[in-house]
């Protein structure tokens, strides 16, 4: 008869193989730190650690795209911050920008978002066979990481569904038995953690590793145009088709809804997102930009909203935000941005884009 | 009670039950069997059996005991002293069935709007020998080898401990999805480990499709001992979605478009 100590021993094994597969090596991260921050030596010790730590997040949400493509195909398409920042920014020798969630749009119809909940069980089944995570929280039961949750608290807009996955992570999250008093109401006994730091210190080069959320979102009900690219995916992940929401697409959807929106007298609170906006605009200098006009006609039609109107409300925009840019530049967002670019280049790139779509004189 | 007067003890009145109940049905009882569902001493149970084959009122026949015709003699005055529940169903169980070769089970937190079914799990041996007719039963002819029940002294009647009762609804109930919110939203009450492993392999799939679903929903907040997202079957998902209003606020659900 098998011994329980044996039990645990071999499922602490197996534990520690899962995170081994699992977890991003360290030199992943840097290796990635090194491609888009073009020569990692010219940061400075503080903002190289900040930038592979924030890499840590980046890498899970790369994940997440990878497994939600894999196993939804033509069902989902992706678009938002991360897609343009880490698969198309980055790859054209510009700085990204961090952002930490991913965006998804379901393509077929449904109505409301429990058919999507059903669409994501049999989505966490699915990653149950290919990941086992299973972090021990007693002698006999576990929490089971790295599954697909519907995110309650951030839930609030109809029409997207808000979810998250809890992950192992070095720096961010709460620390493992933490994390599991405060989900399941339970005291990890002092000798499992400590069984599990060693196994931590060991993989992951920390002792208290943390868990963390890293947030997706699917909308539905959106019809946006999409395609499949076919991208090198950063970290190592190979090679993916990914439908993704016309690039021209989300930069004219960037002008019509963000920069050129009237934010009247709340536009201190949109401020962050004008700049955030401004700064993905960079890329209109890798795009289609007879294409962007053709998507700003049709957003400008779908809004009812004139050509100058658009433009008033991109110059005022563009004026509110400049003064707050440098500030806003210091932000651990913009860590590579502001080594590159000074805001004044920035704001400089995106007005001669716009002058040439006919947006600003 | 008087039957327990009578026999002044709890031991005899659970061998002198489960002997007079196995009289009409024609098979025999064991002192184990009766020591583990009567929670009594199994050596006052074996001591006691003994008595009664020296007296000849019980016959050995193979690991078990039936009564004699001396024993039969007090059969009907022992069923008769049996207390009545006033449920025509129960008090027939009470009186026609072993205590060690059924048991019964209704949903006890009841967290759903349905009609409350009892469950009846029989010794499938007694299949053919009795018919029990009940609208609001589930009833299942099975084998009772390692199934969890016992005998419940102040209703004088077998009952499944609450694991095994939601495991063999969830098993055999067509509508299993009505009880599904009761375990969920009482799944610090119970051990959902255990109701997954007392079920049969289709209840096992449909409890743990349940499980995956509410963790899905609401956080994976319950740790299991089992892996369950890997049992998930997605013929059962359809059933679940229809819970979802007894799983969230109302409010939460309109306001969301859940």
């Amino acid at each position: 008869m098998r011994k329980k100590s044996d039990d645990e021993k071999s499922f602490l094994t197996e534990f520690k193989k899962e995170i081994m597969r699992i977890v991003p090596d360290i030199k992943i991260l840097e290796k990635e730190a090194e491609r888009i921050s073009d020569n990692i030596q010219v940061l400075s010790d503080d903002e190289r650690q900040t930038l592979i730590q924030s890499l840590e997040r980046v890498y899970y949400i790369i994940f997440i795209l990878k497994e939600l493509t894999e196993f939804f195909k033509e069902k989902i398409s992706f678009g938002g911050g991360s897609i343009l920042n880490y698969l198309f920014i980055s790859s054209k020798d510009e700085a990204p920008r961090f952002t930490y969630d991913l965006d998804a749009n379901w393509n077929l119809n449904v109505s409301n978002k429990r058919e999507l909940l059903e669409e994501i069980v049999v989505f966490n089944a699915a990653l149950s066979e290919r990941y086992k995570v299973r972090l021990p929280v007693d002698e006999r039961r576990y929490l089971d990481l790295y599954q697909a949750e519907y995110d309650i608290e951030k839930d609030y807009f109809p029409d997207i569904l808000s979810l998250r996955m809890p992950v192992l992570m070095r720096w961010s999250g709460l620390e493992f038995y933490r994390y599991v008093r405060s989900v399941a109401n339970i005291n990890m006994s002092f000798n499992l953690i400590r069984r599990l730091r060693k196994i931590f210190e060991e993989v992951l080069k920390i002792r208290d590793a943390k868990i963390d959320y890293i947030r997706f979102e699917i909308s539905f009900k959106k019809d946006m145009p999409y395609k499949s690219y076919e991208i090198q995916l950063p970290f190592e992940f190979g090679r993916e088709k990914i439908n993704i929401t016309v690039i021209e697409y989300q930069m004219a959807s960037k002008i019509i809804e963000k920069l050129g929106k009237d934010y009247g007298d709340k536009i201190d609170l949109a401020a962050h997102d004008i700049i955030k906006t401004i700064l993905d605009l960079r890329y209109l200098r890798y795009c289609d930009l007879n294409e962007v006009a053709r998507y700003i006609d049709v957003l400008s039609e779908k809004y009812n909203v004139k050509k100058g109107e658009i433009m008033k409300n991109i110059v005022r925009n563009i004026r509110y935000v400049e003064k707050y840019l440098d500030e806003y530049m210091k932000k651990q967002y913009y860590i590579l941005i502001r080594r590159k670019y000074s805001s004044r280049e920035i704001i400089s790139i995106v007005k001669s884009m716009l002058k040439t779509l006919g947006l600003f004189s | 009670m008087l039957i327990e007067e009578f026999f002044g003890a709890k031991y005899k009145v659970a061998v002198m039950m489960a002997l007079a109940k196995s009289h009409y049905i024609g098979l025999p009882v064991t002192p184990r069997s009766i020591s583990r569902i009567y929670r009594v001493n199994l050596s006052f149970v074996y001591r006691f059996f003994r008595l009664l084959e020296d007296s000849k009122m019980i016959l050995r026949v193979g690991k078990g005991y039936v009564m004699s015709d001396k024993g039969s003699e007090l059969v009907n005055m022992i069923i008769d002293m049996i207390p009545r529940s006033g449920d025509d169903k129960i008090d027939f169980l009470k009186r026609s069935l072993p205590d060690t070769m059924y048991y019964i089970f209704t949903p006890m937190f009841q967290r759903w709007f349905g009609f409350r079914k009892t469950l009846i799990v029989i010794d499938k041996r007694l299949r053919g020998k009795i018919n029990i007719r009940c609208d609001l039963c589930v009833t299942v002819y099975t084998t009772l080898r390692g199934r969890k029940y016992r005998f419940d002294w102040d209703n004088y009647v077998s009952k499944a401990d609450p694991e095994q009762g939601y495991a063999d609804l969830i098993s055999y109930d067509e509508s299993w999805e009505e009880y599904i919110p009761d375990i969920l939203l009482n799944y610090d009450l119970m051990d959902l480990d255990e109701i997954i492993e007392r079920s049969s392999a289709e209840g096992r799939r449909r409890i743990a499709t349940a499980l995956t679903y509410y963790k899905t929903l609401v956080g994976n907040k319950i740790p299991t001992k089992l892996f369950v997202p890997r049992m998930v079957d997605k013929k059962y998902i359809r059933n679940l979605t229809v819970m979802i209003p007894y799983l969230l606020d109302n409010r939460i659900i309109e306001a969301r478009n859940i």
